[in-house]
């Protein structure tokens, strides 16, 4: 069997190629939550042929998750959600590396996990890790996807260190208030998980095959079914990128 | 001054008893984009100021927690502005709070 045999139709859109494919499957990726963006990012980069997969996630799986984590099934409650996905994931696509962490991204073990990542993909649910993959990157160089989703509305930006606007460049202080917008308190819907999973593994598509910085943030509401385009600039004295 | 666009006259929040149209000396338009609450007003609603306020200034006199404010991203004929900016009769602003959830 030719080796790209599984991704005949992905190599027969042009954009993407044969050469397209054989920079995906060179590429590595992290994925930081493995919840309901991180198991929707971690199932279309495997299927994609992303050659090495990164998960990160100390939770445990709920059934209360069941709704939107679309990798996971009622046996897997209870379970460790990276390594649980990584079983899942190499049952859909053998070739490619997958490795799991069942522990919360810290300062501390950001470089060992994330250091040797092409792309990082935010699937957290909380701005303290995003601040943190924000923070990091700037002194690693990466590249990242910050992604967010609540009630039926949800967020995507390809983040390049010093060249795109940082996350602190769109919010400069951190006064996050126990009343902000989740799904804790707002809830969701799973389409809107599945659209902005998409949209940010259609970007790191892209990055990754022919280095496309996407420079708006894409905003999606899956119960209006509207979509906007928002243009990001650095901020001028931003305290994270010093643009 | 044209009423607001749902046809009431909501005034200006956080100044009660004030006339919208009477003395104002600006309207904007606003959109709430997203997740982000528009509280009582329509997902696209015009204002009346009766003062010259920046964005922050605006967005403070409106519903939102205050700790809200800083994840609220604001486009001012559709290009991204900082809080601090002055706003100018006829701007038409977006307003998107960025989400957590994931």
């Amino acid at each position: 069997m030719h080796p790209f045999a599984r991704y005949e139709k992905q190599i027969l859109f042009k954009p993407l190629g044969q050469s397209g494919q054989k920079k995906l499957l060179k590429a590595q990726v992290g994925i930081v939550g493995v919840g309901a963006l991180g198991t929707g990012m971690a199932n279309l980069c495997a299927r994609a042929g992303i050659g090495s997969l990164v998960l990160i996630d100390d939770d445990r799986v709920e059934l209360t998750n069941l709704q939107r984590q679309t990798l996971f099934d009622e046996s897997d409650i209870g379970a460790g959600k990276a390594q649980r996905a990584a079983e899942k994931l190499a049952g859909i696509n053998s070739e490619i590396k997958i490795e799991a962490f069942n522990e919360r991204l810290t300062d501390a073990n950001f470089v060992d996990i994330l250091s040797g990542c092409d792309l990082i993909l935010d699937a957290t649910d909380n701005f303290a890790t995003r601040f943190l993959l924000n923070s990091q990157t700037l002194s690693s160089g990466q590249a990242w996807i910050y992604s967010g989703v609540t009630a039926s509305s949800g967020q995507c930006m390809l983040i390049n260190p010093f060249d795109t606007a940082c996350l602190r460049c769109l919010i400069p202080e951190d006064t996050m208030v126990d009343d902000f917008p989740s799904v804790h308190n707002s809830g969701i819907i799973g389409p809107i998980v599945t659209i902005i999973s998409s949209v940010a593994v259609s970007m790191a598509l892209r990055y990754l095959v022919e280095n496309h910085i996407e420079r708006d943030v894409i905003c999606f509401d899956a119960w209006d079914l509207r979509c906007h385009r928002i243009p990001m600039e650095r901020t001028p004295g931003c305290p994270g990128c010093r643009a | 001054m044209s009423p607001d666009s749902d046809g009431k006259n909501a005034g200006l929040p956080g100044l009660p008893g004030l006339k919208p149209r009477k003395g104002a000396i600006m309207k904007i338009s606003v959109e709430f984009v997203g997740a982000i609450n528009s509280g009582p007003y329509n997902k696209e609603h015009e204002f009346s100021l009766k003062e010259a306020l920046t964005v922050k200034g605006f967005l403070e006199t409106l519903h939102f927690d205050k700790g809200h404010i800083n994840y609220i991203q604001v486009l001012r004929n559709g290009k991204r502005c900082p809080h601090s900016e002055q706003l100018s009769n006829g701007d038409r602003l977006e307003l998107m709070l960025m989400v957590g959830g994931g």
